[in-house]
């Protein structure tokens, strides 16, 4: 049955013994989605990556792709999909062209010019008769990247697609992942470059201990943790004085300056100078991804 | 999708420097081995019956039939088979190319008998190749011994089906690397756990089952081995059996259930293996 829900998990788990690397994690990815998936090292994210795949055995929970489940023994529904996880898995002795040929035949319907025209998009033609075990951690990933493409897939599942390339490779991954997404691939994105996933991802989960703590789309996540910002004389006085405001949220001193979360400016600027605090600066902005990353994973 | 993953299993085993590494080693230690023989053959004072003996395993079309003893699974095929069987499956753990399979929507147990499958083709070309090269040597040596080549004596029909005999007693060995390599998931594991079944395990578990009686002893029949001497019997003298021993039919029907046991237990433990980074 064809939905638009292209990817959702129920309740997935996978223990390790006592280890439980992902405990119940739902998620479900719309149709022409570029969905993030954060999370610190050994929060799980690989872990789920390769439930999704039918690589590893869930210990309880369900994954569906396309409306079809998906398990080790029934992974007909990963036809339609595309993934590079990890490293790229090349086979060592063969040469660019050939490891692509090689996977080109798996998909009998794919024209013969596919492979070249992945060579190019990837940037690899003039090395596609090299041996791929020769290439460099960079051009091994353009590979693995245009072997996740090769098929044209409906769904992209991409994990630390940048690693082990350069500035202008990452640039490059960049621009393929939009222009993808514009031709309504939905793609699956986990990266540790926070920076990248909220320039391109529509929607993002972070997993902390194999459970999902936040999800939403980017600009509601950012926007709900928009934070007003004062320059005081005294941080220690103006923080004790703003943690009176029962809407405060989060006080935090950054040197001259407080953050302060859950309340507006003119809040903030009332509450103070009725306390006798005169604020030299005062400006409201949002923190990136990056800093609400941080403040996830890093709290308890 | 079971056709396509064979397809791809043969490029990459066709495309191994090792796959040829070891057709080459067989054509050449075939061709010295026969090289030798006549080397004894003619500077060794010897009595007659020998010397006879030695100048039937030199010419056709005996020479060829003999090639065929010492490349079955208890001797070099068994050895090269082994060796290719534990690179070619275990690496693929090491490389992860298995998950890039398996993610691309191709079934387990496609992957699993497939990758087995393909495995047939190369172990007919060990054989043959030992065939061919030491055909090649004989036919010269033939001529040398006898003054010509008996060309007419030679049973095309019955030699086609000694070779695939030959690599029938091959495939048991490589299901039981093939285990190994699942199991283990390492190269090192699977070859020389593989070898020393070949070269120590089973003749030391021959000879200890041969030091009791009863049924215990009997077990010895039952071994690939044992039963791979008894269908190659049948490359000599056909209905020649030893007594006390499997017919050749019930050989190959056991060697039949040593690979089905073998491959059935490694695409169980497969279908349930966790793979991950």
């Amino acid at each position: 049955m064809e939905t638009d829900i292209i990817l959702q998990t129920h309740k997935l788990k996978k223990y390790f013994g006592q280890v439980h690397a992902v405990d119940g994690v739902s998620i479900s990815v719309l149709r022409g989605q570029v969905y993030g998936f954060l999370g610190p090292n050994g929060s799980g994210k690989t872990t789920t990556i390769g439930m999704i795949l039918g690589l590893l055995h869930p210990t309880a929970g369900s994954i569906s792709i396309f409306g079809d489940p998906v398990t080790p023994s029934q992974n007909k529904p990963l036809r339609r999909v595309g993934a590079l996880v990890g490293a790229p898995t090349l086979v060592p002795f063969l040469s660019a062209r050939q490891n692509l040929e090689l996977l080109a035949r798996l998909y009998p319907g794919l024209p013969s010019e596919r492979v070249n025209e992945i060579l190019e998009i990837v940037g690899l033609y003039e090395a596609a008769d090299r041996r791929a075990g020769q290439f460099s951690s960079g051009m091994k990933q353009r590979l693995g990247l245009g072997m996740a493409v090769l098929h044209k897939p409906e769904l992209l599942i991409l994990d630390e697609p940048t690693n082990g390339m350069d500035p202008a490779g990452m640039r490059e991954i960049r621009n393929l992942i939009t222009s993808l997404s514009g031709q309504g691939v939905t793609v699956f994105l986990s990266s540790h470059l926070l920076h990248e996933v909220e320039q391109i991802c529509d929607q993002v989960a972070v997993l902390k201990q194999g459970k999902i703590i936040a999800e939403g789309e980017v600009k509601n996540l950012l926007g709900k943790m928009t934070a007003v910002r004062v320059r005081v004389p005294s941080t220690s006085e103006a923080a004790n004085c703003l943690r009176t405001l029962p809407a405060a949220k989060d006080v935090k001193a950054n040197g001259a300056y407080l953050m302060i979360s859950g309340v507006s400016s003119q809040e903030v600027v009332a509450h103070l100078t009725a306390n006798g605090i005169i604020p030299s600066e005062v400006s409201t902005g949002g923190p990136d991804l990056e800093s609400i990353f941080l403040e996830l994973t890093e709290s308890n | 999708m079971l056709r396509n993953v064979i397809n791809n299993e043969h490029t990459k085993i066709f495309k191994r420097r090792m796959f040829w590494v070891e057709l080459s080693l067989m054509a050449l230690l075939v061709i010295g081995f026969q090289i030798t023989l006549y080397a004894v053959l003619r500077g060794s004072p010897m009595p007659a019956e020998v010397r006879l003996n030695l100048t039937q395993m030199l010419s056709w079309p005996n020479a060829l039939v003999n090639i065929l003893s010492y490349t079955g699974g208890d001797a070099l095929g068994g050895l090269f088979i082994t060796i290719l069987v534990g690179a070619v499956t275990a690496q693929e753990y090491t490389w992860r190319t298995l998950q890039l399979w398996l993610s691309r929507g191709i079934p387990r147990q496609h992957l699993g008998l497939g990758k087995f499958a393909a495995l047939l083709l190369p172990a007919f070309l060990i054989v043959l190749t030992a065939v061919a090269a030491g055909g090649v040597i004989t036919a010269f040596l033939s001529t040398q011994v006898n003054g010509s080549l008996q060309f007419e004596q030679l049973d095309f029909l019955h030699l086609a089906f000694s070779i695939v005999r030959t690599t029938y007693t091959l495939l048991p060995y490589a299901a039981f690397t093939f285990l190994l390599a699942v199991a283990s998931r390492s190269t090192v594991v699977a070859i020389s756990g593989g070898l020393a079944y070949v070269l120590l395990i089973e003749s030391i578990l021959t000879q200890v089952l041969g030091l009791f009686d009863g049924p215990i002893s009997q077990i010895n029949r039952f071994l690939p081995g044992s039963m791979a001497k008894n269908l190659m019997s049948l490359n000599h003298a056909p209905g020649g059996v030893v007594p006390g021993s499997l017919t050749p039919m019930n050989a190959a029907i056991g060697i039949g259930i040593w690979i089905l046991f073998f491959l059935g237990l490694s695409l169980f433990i497969f279908r349930r293996q966790d793979l991950s980074e």
